[in-house]
């Protein structure tokens, strides 16, 4: 029974445990494993606090601890400051009030640790955190307990707590919110009682009724209409001046004009004592509207919430020199011609140039080059990049918005704002629509003068709003809202317009082959040794060559070997981007890389052959004579198999256009069965290739990690990037993989399909309904009341249905 | 049947009544999370049986 100690996951954040350590945690009086110290003090301080509950309750793993850099324990600090606490902590009678983002809630567990620890902390008044939003309230005794500790207190724990920072106008959507919110109360509230009095008004019609009775009743009815008509229903009758005020027609204004001419009959008749009052119907209508706005509202704020949180990467804090020293201020604060000391490790914190030092930066994520650029004196820097070996001191010439990062976190956040094609047809079709009814409630109006004008009204009014395109206008956008909301939850985050539209009809799809069907993570599968050097050191000799410039291949070298032998010292390293690495080691030429650059420095000599297995076959020689050859071996991305064999169920005829020219290339294709073959593509070929088919398959998708792809995402029907891609390509693809599980995009797939369904659905109800119902209104069969029910009915019969496209 | 003028005025300050405390929660964020509230109940049981258990 040898299990392999490599397989145990860490109790407290299921990483695997590395094979020499030794940290553990006694929970239920068994030794449990975890993977760091880090871990461990966690852990240990839930399981003290008596709050060890929360490993039974969790759904989800906990954050892990090996990412916490010790700085961050420094910045707390700062939380106290004068500056910071100003700008997002309020003082009011003696307490302090703020609102904290907090980092590392995976599940309610969580939320119920760190509410019961922190509220037991003297001082804090009152604590509580939301789970969608991951947002805490928190009230403390600034005399009592400072910001800091209990912010420390959050970090031991397990979280992460910054100061909410409202990027998205986070606190003008809550406060709209709000503000429906009690709209709805009005009108439900009032709605009920203005009922109770009609029915009194009701059985009165049938029985009789004493003549100050019915006065006083409708007066009641009247006094508790009007606060609804005008608080409740405001934004609708403001909408409806709007559309007139541009000439355009959208829903609110016939319920605007039946409202208004409803209430202002009613009034009339409740002034001069005659019979019919509609003030139940008006209530009763309005209601129904504000509820059925409500469920919009959330379904879009919702949407909006989740592409927040997967989007908050920007460092908090940066190195201002005062005059004096370095001091550690919020990002916030920077100011254009501010010296930044940017550590290695750190990420850059605004754009900015070089002024001291020589370092080497990682750009990867917004300029997709996967190698780290040289920085010298007057270099450009990108904020959000990250600095590697050298300390840099930067002047900073642009800050927050103005920056790369940004501007592609500006669009990120626009993409919840987005009008699909779809949605502006519906509205413009719904125009029409309205248009027609407007005309028939007219038309209504004109017949029926000569046949009883006692009737006009009441027709009138209930052909108005009887109509109901709320398939179109209010359904659509909550259906496409609810499936991009949901896909964004599982990781696959829509920034176009026609993603759902353009998914559920595809034709073909063309895959890239590292980094998208390939985990972009190389491994070394084998060695042959070619010369003398025994195989540990031709292992150090190769990584030594490669270590300091971050690339995938030079990865796959330390991820074999933890320690690198400093007896090996190599000089004058020279890197040949896409051909290999060159050094002096002893003052001997070594290089690596692809076999043709190598063989230059031994001429003449016969180049060894190797095995025809797949991989990529990298070779190591000193001068004149050949050391080794690496196997290279990039696993296959999680799930690749599912997604081309999903593809090829639906007859949608499958490419792989990579840049890989190995002989691996075909193999893979042909395991994956992928129908269509095109390798050793250069971006124009690329290019080239998509655009040719694009012409005979409009329906094209493309999948692409996006070093050298962003040209191609961009021409492309629809294109999705991996998470791992460079930033550049995000900005170009449609649509964002964040977890890297391609089984999603077959989920995406499906809901699009599923969406285009329920449309469809909503649609045909809506026609079948709008015919019968106008109809039927027109000729007078349709009560006001009966009116109001059933567009009610119908409204939010077509938004629950859309709201289907919630589930996968 | 007089007494229904002043029975209707009480409903109409109950309506009230009910009104103001509803814009109280919202204003003090009762509304801002509908999925929290549902775990603290299940949370908050356990707890206290544990405790108990401990004595």
């Amino acid at each position: 029974m040898i299990k392999n100690p490599n397989m145990i996951p860490c109790f407290h954040c299921h990483l695997k445990v590395p094979q020499k350590t030794d940290f553990c945690v006694i929970y239920n009086n068994i030794k449990r494993k975890v993977c760091c110290a880090g871990c461990q003090a966690v852990a240990e301080m839930i399981i003290a606090n008596g709050l060890s509950d929360y490993y039974e309750f969790r759904d989800k793993p906990a954050l892990s601890m090996r990412e916490m850099k010790v700085d961050d324990w420094l910045e707390l600090s700062l939380f106290d400051e004068k500056d910071s606490q100003q700008e997002y902590v309020t003082e009011r009678g003696g307490l302090s009030y703020a609102s904290l983002l907090i980092e590392g809630l995976t599940c309610a567990a969580c939320i119920w640790l760190l509410e019961k620890k922190i509220r037991t902390m003297p001082g804090v008044m009152k604590f509580s955190v939301s789970l969608s939003q991951h947002i805490a309230h928190l009230t403390w005794d600034n005399t009592e307990v400072k910001l800091s500790t209990i912010l420390a207190m959050i970090k031991q724990l397990g979280f992460i707590g910054h100061f909410y920072r409202p990027i998205l106008h986070k606190q003008s959507m809550e406060a709209e919110k709000n503000r429906q919110l009690k709209r709805l109360a009005v009108a439900g509230l009032g709605f009920m009682q203005v009922m109770t009095f009609s029915m009194a008004l009701y059985l009165g019609a049938f029985q009789g009724i004493e003549e100050q009775y019915k006065i006083f009743f409708q007066w009641i009815s009247m006094i508790f209409t009007f606060p609804i008509v005008i608080y409740a229903a405001f934004p609708i009758f403001k909408n409806a001046w709007q559309n007139v005020a541009s000439s355009q027609i959208s829903m609110d204004l016939p319920i605007a004009l039946a409202l208004g001419f409803a209430t202002i009959m009613s009034v009339y008749n409740t002034l001069t004592h005659q019979q019919e009052v509609y003030y139940d119907s008006v209530t009763m209508f309005i209601f129904f509207v504000v509820l059925a706005r409500f469920i919009e509202l959330c379904a879009r704020q919702r949407c909006a919430e989740t592409v927040f949180q997967l989007h908050s990467a920007m460092p908090l804090t940066a190195n201002v020199w005062d005059g004096q020293s370095y001091k550690s201020v919020m990002v916030e604060q920077l100011k254009t011609g501010d010296i930044i000391l940017v550590r290695p490790g750190e990420t850059v914190p605004a754009d900015g140039i070089v002024k001291e030092g020589l370092s080497t930066v990682d750009e990867a994520l917004l300029t997709g080059e996967v190698l780290p650029i040289v920085k010298v004196v007057g270099s450009s820097l990108i904020g959000g990049s990250q600095n590697l070996e050298n300390p840099l001191v930067m002047s900073i010439t642009i800050v927050g918005h103005g920056t790369r990062l940004g501007k592609i976190i500006h669009l990120i956040e626009n993409a919840a704002h987005f009008k699909p094609p779809i949605v502006k047809l519906s509205n413009k079709i719904a125009g029409y629509f309205i248009f027609c009814v407007l005309a028939i409630a007219l038309l209504s109006a004109v017949v029926w003068w000569y046949v009883d004008p006692y009737r006009i009204f009441s027709i009138v009014f209930s052909v108005l709003v009887v109509s109901c395109p709320c398939a179109l206008s209010l359904a659509t956008p909550v259906a496409l809202i609810s499936a991009t909301n949901r896909l964004a939850k599982v990781g696959f985050l829509i920034q176009s317009d026609h993603v759902l539209e353009s998914l559920s009809c595809l034709t073909d799809v063309v895959f890239d082959k590292t980094g998208t069907l390939t985990k972009g993570q190389f491994k070394i599968q084998s060695l042959i040794l070619l010369g003398e050097e025994c195989e540990k050191t031709v292992m150090q000799m190769a990584t030594v060559l490669e270590e300091g410039f971050d690339h995938p291949i030079r990865n796959a070298f330390l991820r074999q070997n933890d320690e690198i032998d400093s007896s090996i010292v190599i000089k004058d390293r020279v890197n040949f981007p896409g051909q290999g690495i060159e050094g002096k080691i002893n003052g001997i030429i070594y290089r690596i890389g692809q076999f043709q650059f190598v063989q230059e420095i031994c001429k003449n000599k016969e180049l060894p052959s190797h095995p025809c297995t797949p991989g990529i076959w990298i070779l190591l020689a000193k001068e004149m004579h050949f050391l080794a050859w690496f196997q290279l071996h990039d696993e296959p991305a999680v799930n690749c198999n599912a997604l081309v064999h999903y593809f090829n169920e639906r007859k949608i005829t499958t490419h792989l256009l990579t840049g890989d020219n190995s002989e691996d290339v075909i193999q893979f294709a042909k395991t994956l069965q992928i129908k269509k073959i095109k390798k050793g593509a250069r971006p124009n070929d690329k290019l080239d290739y998509i655009t040719k088919l694009q012409h005979i398959h409009p329906q094209t998708l493309m999948l692409g990690d996006g070093i050298n792809d962003a040209p191609v995402l961009k021409s492309a029907c629809v294109s999705i990037t991996m998470g791992n891609g460079s930033d550049l390509a995000k900005i170009h693809a449609d649509a964002i993989l964040l977890n890297d599980d391609l089984i999603y995009v077959t989920t995406a797939i499906d809901l699009a399909i599923k969406t285009k369904r329920i449309l469809r659905q909503n649609i045909f109800w809506s026609v079948c309904y709008n015919f019968t119902a106008i109809l039927f209104a027109a000729f007078g069969m349709i009560p006001p009341y009966l009116a109001a029910i059933g567009m009610s009915l119908s409204s939010l019969f077509v938004i629950v249905n859309s709201q289907r496209c919630n589930r996968i | 049947m007089e007494i229904i003028y002043f029975l209707v005025p009480i409903s109409i300050v109950l309506v009230l009544i009910a009104l103001f405390i509803f814009f109280w929660a919202v204003k003090n964020k009762q509304f801002e999370d509908f999925e929290n509230a549902s775990y603290q109940i299940i949370y908050d049981d356990k707890e206290t049986r544990i405790k108990s258990n401990e004595h």
